[in-house]
Formats: C-alpha cells, structure tokens, sequence
C-alpha cells in the first residue's frame, strides 16, 4: 500500500515542470561550479608551489635567525576539496594592506550554497503542496475513500518526496565527480571521496527535513497558495535571517572587550607600565645594595668607574653584584607585566570563546547552520581546521625553535665571536612544515552533533507533519 | 480606469494573508537590522577613538562611516589604521572580533535585506498576478469591459508596486528616524542626501523584481508552475551570477594573491636588514625597501584593478551586482570608494615618508574626504541605475507582450 | 424588424493543433431576445462566446457587437455587452457589494452608491446580510446570483452567459432564469450557451444546437411548440459525426 503511494508520488514528481527545472538547473549548476573551483583550485596549487621556491630561493642567500619568524612561518596549502567546499578559507587578510575586498562584496559560490538555497528551496517547492494542493484538486479525498490510512500515506508522501528529489542532486553530483575524476591535476584521496560521501548523506538529512517541513505547512493550510507563502516565509528566517543574527544576539548576551582595546593595554602593559615598573624596582635593589656597599653610591662618570672596575677587585665584585640585581629587577618587572598581558589575554580569549559557543550554539536553531558547520568541518574548510592549524603550527614552531638552538650552539662552537643571530645560514636541513587534514574519523567526531540535530529535525518536522495530517480536514 | 484597477489591487492586497505575512517580515528585519547594525557601528567607533592618532604622528585613519550601519561593505577594512613607518606601511586594528562565527553570514545589512529578501517578496507579489486571477475567472470579467489588456496590467503593476513601496518607505524612515536621535551617530547632510538616493536605487531594485514576477505571470497559465521558475530565477540571479563574474574574472585576470605579495615584502625587507647591519648604509636599504615595495605594490595594484573591472563587468550580467555597486558606491563603503582611500594612504605615505627615514617628530593630518556624489555617479553608479532601470522597462515591455498575448480563457 | 445587437458572420476558428472548432457559424439575437445555444462538450458553444468577447481572433469571418466589429474595435464593442462566465470564483476577500462596485466602475458606470448595489443584489434575491459578507464564503448559486448582477448593473444591451446554471439546484436554477427572463423583458440581447436543454426549452427565443463547431438546427419558439427538443437533440447527438 505504501509503496503504491510512494510510486505515485515519485512519479507524479517526475512528470512536473518542476522537476524538469529543477533537474536541468542543478545538472548545468553543479558540474560548472565543479568546473570553475577546479580551474581555480589548480590556479592556487600553481600559485602556492610559486611562492614556496621563491621562498626556497630566498632561504638559500639571506636566512637568518633574527628575521626569520616573518618570512619562515606556517601557511595552509590548497586542499583537493577546494575543488568543491570553500567555506571559510577565503583569504580576506585583514591585516595586510592590500586586503581582498571581493570576498566581502561577493562571496564564492560553493556546493555548501547549492545545498542550503537550491535544495532546500526545492523540497519546500515540492511539498508545500504536497497535501493543501491534493485537497484542491479532490484527489486527497479520493486517496482516503480506500483502505489505507493517514499514517501510510504520509509517510509515502516523505520517502516519495526525498527520492524525486534525491534524483537530480545525486546525478548532478555524479557529473561532477567524473570531471573531478578526469581532472588530470586533481588527484582525490580515499578520504577525501569518504567526506563527500558524509556531506551527501548530511544533504539528504538537510532535504527530507525541510521536505517534512513543507508536508507540515502544506497540512496546516487549506490552499496552495497560503501554503506557499507560509513555507516561504518560514524559509526565509531559517535560511537568511536566524544564521546570520545569532553572532550579533550573542554579542548583546556575551560581551567581549574589543580586540583593539586589549591590543592598546597591551602595549601599554609592556611598555611605558613596564619601565616604570623596571625603574622603581632597581631603584629599590639600588638602594638596597649601597646599604650593603656604600661606596656604590658615589657618582661617577663612566670612564671613572671603569677604571675603578680594573683597579679596585672589591668594588668590582659590588659592581658586578649591582649589575646583577638590576637585570633581576628588570626580570622581575617583565615577569609581572607578562603575566597580566597573559592574564589580560586569557580573559579575552575565554569571553571571545564563550561569545562564539554562544553565537555558534544560536545559529543551530537554524538547520542551514548545523548543515554549513557540517559541510566545512568535514571539508576541513571551518573554523574546526583553524583550530586544527594552530595545533600543527604550534607543534612546528617548538620544533623549529629546538633546531634554532641547535644550530646556534653549531654556529657558537665553529665560531665564539660570531654574530649568531644576524648571520645569514643554510637552514636547508630545516624541519618542514607538513600539513596532513586532520584525519576524517576526526573530522566526523567533530561534527557527529550536526548530524545529530539534523536527525532531530527530521524526526520533529516528521512527527509534526504526522500529527497535522491525521488531523487534517479533507473535504 | 487604470487607477480602479490599481485601487483594487490595493485594497484586495490589504486584505490578504500574503500581505499580512509580508508586512511582518518587512517590519522585524528592517527594525532588527537597524538596531543591530546601529549597535556595530557604535562599537567600531568607540574602537575608533581608541586608535585615533595624534596630531602630528604618521598615521592615517579614517573614522567609520555612519552609512555603514545601511550598506557594512568594507567599512570595517576602510577604518584600518596605517602607521607609515621605514618599513613602509603597517596596518594596525585590522581585526575587530575574535568570534569566527560573524564570518560564516552575511552581516544583516539593509542592502542585505533588500538585495535578498525583498526581491524575492517582490516577486512573490508580481508571480501570480496574472495566472491567479485567470484561474479565477475574474480576468476574463475584467476583460469582457472596455478596458484594454495594457491598463489591466500597468494598474496592477502600480497598484502592487505601492503595497511595497509604501510600507518599505514608511518602515525605513522610520528607523532612520529612530536612529537619529542618538547623539552619537551623525548624519549630516552627507548621509541625508546619500541615504535618500540608496533608498530611491532601493525601491528601483524592488519596481525590477515585481516587474519580473509578473513578467513569469503574464507567461504562464499556472501558478504552480510559475512559482518554480521564479523562485529558482531569484536564486540563481541573487546569488550565483553576482558571485560567479567574480570566480571567472580570476581565472582570466592572473592575479598574485595577497599572501604572495605580503611575502615577497617581507622578504625583500628582512633581506635589506640583514645587508644593512653588514653595511650599516642604513638610508640605503630603506629606500630600496621602498622601491621594490613600490614597484611591487604598483604591479599588484594594476592588476588588481584589472581584476576587479572585469570581475565587475561580468557580475553586472544580474542587476543584482549592479545594485551591490551601486548603493555601496553612494554610501562610500564600496570596493571603489576603498580604493580610492588607499590611493590616498599611499600618497600621504609617499609625502611624508622620507622624514619618516629621518626619523623626525613632526608629521601633517591626515584627513579622507570621500568622493563626491558626481565622482561615484559617473565613476559607473549612474550606469549600474540606469542598468536597473533597463531592466525595470525591458521586464515590462515582456510582460506586456505576454499579457496581450495571453489566453483568457 | 430592429437590427441584431449580436451577429455573428460566416465565424470560423481553427486551433493551432488544427482543430477547426468553429466551422462557419452564422447566428444573430435581436434586442428582447433570447437565443440558447445547445450542444455537446467541445461542440464550439464557449469559442463562439470567447469570439465575441475577442479573448482570441478568429480565423475567418467577423463577430459584431452593436454592428461594432469586435477586432477592429474591442473596447468600443465591449461597452455593449455583458458577461457571465461558468464558474466565477470572483475576488474571494472582497464582499458581494465590493466586487460589484469594481466591476461597474470597469462596465463604466462610475457614480452608483451602495443603495444602487443593494437594489440590484436584492433583485437578483441574493440575502441581504450576504451583501456585506465576503464572496470566498459563498456558495455556487450565491455566486452565479452576484455575476448576474454584475451584468445587470452594468445595464449592457447584450447580456453573453457561459453555461450559467450548471452546478446549480433546482431551484437556483429557475431563479436564475427568471431573472433572465425580466431582463428580455426589459429588451437585452441575450446569447446563451447550455446543456440545460429542459430549461432551454422554458426560456429561450431561440434556440441553436451545435455539433463539432456548427450550426446544425436552428428552432424558434412556436416552431418547438410541434416537435420535441429533447427528441430532436439526442438524434443528433447520436447521430454520425458530420462530414469534413
């Protein structure tokens, strides 16, 4: 009984102008996005393997270890997904001058807005009158005049539903996999068709709830066309409005000091507050030690007291004591402003995280949300990655660091009277920085509560839908 | 006659669910984005008098722009500071949140608002005029009258053009309103004036999409058929083409990414310390520092430009992109107008930098003045208004073509 | 004898799928007149209305409104004659007394105030408390009851009706053509098209039945006093299809 609904369903469907539409439109959108990310994926791998021998060439004449740090330094290559995924990895570089306006202005395209817009938009076009409009047309009460019940019927409404629309996804889908394939410079690792394939199954979650959606507006409405608008409306704040205000919600709740501000403490912090600080301590130690010495206090000018120094062993030995707990002083006051600077820091790094918990964990009201974090983290193109970045390049930066001193004890042993740090070496033998994604088993962990909520969804949309329909008035 | 027919489409719209649904939306988002957008600015600015310099340092900042709460666009990277220093230039509060999440939406600004969702609201208004009412059987009545097919439709065009337009204004203005009585934000006649002509481009955006909705009416017989075709024209026209010109324009205009270009500079400056401490020729390095980084800059530069005049050309295939420039263009938060900010920056660089080498004290203002309405309208502002207008008739003219053509029956 | 306010001359239409649903239909109503157009699903009776109203063209001849040809000058024409289609939804958020003010001010009757509506909703025994009530809730018959008295306020001297009582009872129906009755009293044109052929018979002037888009018999009403409509009408129902 079901599956004769079901068939119905499917093919009622697929004889519809929409579904014409809809499958011509993603069959000529998807391989061509898949096209023009490729083209442009390939564009970038050029451009990153131009800038590492130009960074080789550099290396090989003027490395040193004073300057290192701003020209050697971690950057994340071109990934295959790219080919696919954008998510955040536009590179805006707000710090450099020459920021790229256009991704603000005009944001890539990806498979992420395919999903999210095109198809959500077309389960909401397939079910919104998918029971309003049976019952105009009269062939609900038809339906409903045999032996079946509500429950079979609706629930051959969603499996006939998602299958119509799982066919042209899917097939566009396919096409581009075989460009992807034929792609003589695009290679894809196991793992890389492994996260596709975790993507595809979140669309399908992410289109048989919004299918369920449009079955439970299309069973509170009485006609078509309110139907419409109602699922329209409903969209529109899931998909436009919900994502994009929960960063800003939550910044009423959570407040954070701005990044500019910490900034200007910081500077403040270790800088005139540090030498006021630095001063008044060695002052303090000053005084202590001409307690203990009292000809310390004598003013003298520099050549006097270097000859004092030469001369006198005693007043030597007090020199060099002074000297010493002057540095201790200055120590001692850089250990303290460091520490506020770090708690200073701290502080800023906890609001702005909880401000981001929050934010992320507003946005997930919305299913695009959960289905855009899904997508990007699986494609190692979401702030999952950044994190997942900054761990390889810490790890980089105390390897790198150990070899600095290894080398510099190299340099000192060859040579004691060389200037270690503003000497040009061959840092050939350097450790390098590799980056692998982060494995997809955790990349999947990572997003195993996306997946979740969207299983949710499903089930509330459904049981709603469910429950509306039983109830629903059909004459 | 004509204004009968619009008065009834006034009356029926005040009438029905789909208006009431439409008001609603219009009045949350427009009110929500006004606050919060209001509230982003006052943030940006306070940040602003933190970085604010004195008067006679090397820094150039240019305080955020009031109209940025209606257009963001790129004022965030507009308020940047420059402190020109031996280096060159180094930009400083660049990066005003730590929460990540603000970079996976849009910002919901008014320009957001009525590029998406008032276009597609437009269109849901214009999609069934026809087809609905030859369902009905009210058309053929209609047209059994001396009334001719043209006047049925410019009198629902208008008719359903003033149900938008009058709540939009209303709802706007009265935002606008709200928002001026905070002393802190300034308006002055600048953003008076440039905010009435985003408005006016605003509503010519919204009279296009009407205007295609009923174009796709006065072509279909069903309206469950034309509601497909519209919804998937405004997705495509709304967010695929405006964003792919950019795409293709990359692949043709070969542009060093701003990664490659940040390394190269440090390169060429780590590589003249490192000579300048054997040499101790200091004024030497510096200024071939300077050299390089100039002819660097300016090679990037000029390809940027190239990039950014083709990506725009072919963006401008959807009206959409052109309403991207243009009202980002009259508020002064737009790719042109940064542009222009940065040819300043470097010209005050330029003036002040060997002084800088020299290292004295004391350094002039520097101060932005944005272009001025004629500069944008004829750097293209008046070209991507007229673009929309054409659109607006060319969608029209179809309509009428397919309305007197139209089976009644 | 006065001149027919609707004459239609040598009509013919064929479809682009080459159907030729009209095949060279001559028929006139006089002022006072009733002529009922009968036939089968598909025979041409609603082409022959959509000719007159000039919702499409026809492919020869000419339809006349008034002795205005309806192609060269529709809107001229249109002032003469007023429509009632099949099944009107009408606008459903609008009251009885709201559509019918809209659609006088389009038939060009510009200075009529409620009690003018009123009178005529009432003539057509619409209920009083229905006037003010929105059309979506009304009935079939309530309907048809509101798109006559569209026609009549728009006081036309031909009146076209599209199978105005199908779907309607009993007793609707003969009010419905009661009222038609006052109006041929009152000296409109009026064309018909029915498959109503008992009441046909009651009301009509004259009465022509198609079959696959002509003409095939026309009868008055002294000439029907002798033979038997019905009789008349299944024979050639039944009969072969006509010849090319």
């Amino acid at each position: 009984m079901v599956s004769s609904i079901i068939k119905k369903e499917i093919l009622n469907n697929v004889f519809s102008l929409r579904f014409s539409v809809t499958f011509i439109l993603l069959l000529i959108v998807i391989p061509v996005m898949f096209f023009i990310l490729g083209d442009d994926y390939v564009r970038r791998v050029d451009e990153y393997s131009l800038r590492q021998s130009e960074l080789e060439n550099y290396l090989k004449n003027y490395a040193h270890f004073n300057r290192i740090g701003g020209v050697l330094y971690p950057s994340q290559p071109p990934i295959p997904m790219h080919a696919l995924v954008r998510g955040l990895s536009a590179e805006v570089n707000m710090e450099e001058f020459h920021n790229d306006p256009l991704p603000i202005m005009f944001p890539l395209i990806d498979l992420t807005l395919i999903i999210t817009v095109f198809l959500g938009l077309a389960a909401l076009l397939f079910s919104y009158d998918s029971v309003a409009g049976e019952k105009e047309d009269g062939t609900l009460k038809l339906i409903l005049s045999n032996r079946i019940s509500r429950s079979k019927v609706i629930l051959g409404k969603v499996v006939g539903g998602v299958i119509t629309l799982l066919i042209p996804f899917i097939a566009s889908l396919l096409l581009g996999m075989l460009f992807i394939l034929a792609h003589p410079r695009i290679s894809w690792s196991g793992e890389d068709w492994g996260a596709l394939g975790l993507i595809v199954f979140g669309a399908v979650l992410y289109i048989s709830l919004f299918y369920c959606l449009g079955l439970f507006i299309s069973s509170r409405h009485h006609t078509s066309s309110s139907s419409i608008m109602t699922a329209l409306f409903v969209w529109v704040l899931f998909v436009l409005v919900i994502p994009n205000l929960s960063p800003y919600a939550a910044s009423l709740v959570v407040k954070t000091p701005s990044n500019i501000k910490i900034a200007r403490e910081v500077d403040r912090l270790t800088d005139t507050e540090r030498d006021q600080l630095g001063i008044r301590l060695s002052n303090e130690r000053r005084q202590e030690m001409i307690k203990k010495y009292s000809f310390l206090a004598e003013a003298l000018t520099e050549e006097e007291r270097d000859r004092r120094i030469a001369e006198d062993p005693e007043y030597k030995q007090a020199y060099t004591e002074l000297r010493q707990e002057i540095q201790q002083a200055w120590d001692e006051a850089n250990q303290i402003q460091s520490k506020k600077v770090e708690d200073l820091r701290r502080d800023l790094e906890l609001k702005e995280s909880a401000q981001t918990r929050l934010s992320r964990s507003l946005s997930m009201i919305s299913p695009l949300s959960n289905l855009v974090y899904l997508v990007t983290d699986l494609s190692s193109t979401g702030m999952k990655n950044r994190e997942y970045f900054d761990r390889l390049r810490t790890a980089w930066y105390s390897s790198f660091g150990e070899y600095r001193e290894r080398k510099i004890d190299e340099m000192r042993r060859q040579n004691p009277a060389v200037d270690t740090w503003n000497t040009p070496v061959d840092m050939s033998d350097r450790p390098a920085f590799l980056y692998r994604e982060e494995p997809l088993a955790d990349r999947f962990k990572n997003t195993l509560v996306y997946f979740m909520i969207l299983v949710v969804f499903n089930l509330v949309f459904f049981t709603a839908a469910f429950l509306s329909f039983v109830r629903y008035d059909v004459r | 006659m004509t204004w009968n027919i619009a008065k009834k489409e006034i009356v029926s719209n005040l009438l029905s669910y789909k208006f009431f649904i439409v008001i609603l939306l219009m009045v949350i988002l427009v009110f929500t984005s006004f606050f919060i957008m209001h509230r982003d600015f006052k943030e940006r600015l306070s940040d602003y008098h933190l970085i604010k310099p004195g008067p006679e340092d090397p820094i150039a900042v240019n305080p955020p722009n009031p109209l940025s709460i209606f257009v963001k666009g790129l004022d965030e990277a507009m308020a940047r500071s420059y402190e020109i220093s031996r280096i060159g230039i180094d930009v400083k509060a660049g990066k005003q949140s730590g929460n990540i999440i603000f970079s996976y939406f849009s910002a919901p600004d008014f320009m957001y608002l009525t590029r998406v969702i008032l276009s597609l609201v437009a269109l849901l208004f214009g999609f069934d005029q026809i087809s609905r009412e030859r369902e009905k059987g009210t058309l053929k009545l209609m047209l059994s009258n001396p009334v001719s097919r043209a006047k049925v439709l410019i009198g629902k065009w208008i008719g359903n053009f003033l149900c938008l337009a009058v709540p939009f204004i209303f709802v706007t203005l009265i935002g606008f309103a709200f928002m001026n009585l905070d002393p802190g934000v300034s308006f002055e006649s600048f953003g008076l004036v440039r905010f009435g002509l985003i408005l006016l481009v605003s509503l010519i955006y919204i009279s296009l999409f009407l205007s295609l909705g009923m174009l796709i009416s006065a072509f279909s017989k069903r309206t469950a058929a034309s509601i497909v075709i519209l919804l998937f024209i405004w997705a495509i026209v709304v967010f695929i083409i405006p964003n792919l010109g950019t795409l293709v324009a990359r692949q043709i205009v070969d542009v060093p990414s701003v990664r490659a270009l940040s390394e190269k500079r440090d390169q060429i400056w780590t590589r003249e310390v490192l000579l300048g401490i054997q040499d101790r020729n200091w004024s030497d390095h510096y200024n071939r520092i300077s050299q390089e980084n100039n002819m660097l800059e300016e090679d990037y530069r000029n390809k940027f430009n190239r990039l950014i005049r083709f990506s725009k050309n072919i963006n401008r295939i959807s009206p959409v992109a052109s309403y991207i420039y243009a009202v980002s263009d009259i508020a002064g938060t737009g790719i042109g107008e940064e542009g222009s900010l940065k040819r300043e920056v470097i010209r005050y660089k330029n003036q002040i930098f060997p002084d800088v080498i020299e290292q004295k004290e004391n350094f002039p203002n520097f101060s932005y003045r944005y272009r001025s309405l004629s500069q944008v309208f004829t750097r293209g502002t008046l070209f991507d208004t007229a673009w929309l207008l054409f659109f607006n008739i060319l969608f029209f003219a179809l309509s009428y073509l397919g309305m007197v053509r139209y089976d009644v029956r | 004898m006065e001149k027919p306010i609707l004459k239609a001359h040598d009509l013919s239409k064929r479809y682009e799928d080459g159907v030729l649903a009209l095949d060279h239909l001559n028929l006139d109503v006089r002022p006072g007149e009733v002529f009922c157009l009968l036939g089968a699903n598909g025979a041409g009776k609603t082409t022959t209305i959509n000719l007159f109203l000039n919702f499409i063209p026809p492919t020869t001849g000419t339809c006349f409104i008034n002795g205005i040809d309806v192609t060269k000058d529709p809107l001229e024409a249109k002032k003469y004659v007023a429509f009632v289609s099949e099944n009107v939804m009408l606008y459903g958020n609008f009251t009885a007394r709201q559509n019918l003010d809209f659609f006088a001010k389009l038939g060009g009757r510009e200075n009529l105030d409620k009690e003018d509506y009123h009178q005529v909703m009432r003539r057509v025994s619409l209920q009083e408390k229905a006037f003010e009530q929105r059309v979506k809730n009304f009935s079939k018959g309530m309907r048809q009851k509101l798109g006559i008295s569209i026609a009549i306020i728009k006081d036309a001297p031909a009146i076209l009706l599209d199978e105005p009582t199908s779907g309607l009872d009993p007793k609707a129906a003969s009010e419905f053509l009661e009222i038609l009755g006052e109006l041929k009293q009152e000296g409109k044109a009026i064309l018909m098209s029915t498959h109503d052929i008992f009441r046909a018979k009651d009301i009509a002037d004259r009465v022509g039945i198609m079959k696959e888009g002509r003409l095939v018999l026309e009868r008055t009403r002294e000439e029907l006093q002798y033979e038997d409509l019905v009789k008349i009408y299944i024979d050639y129902m039944r009969a072969e299809p006509l010849a090319l």
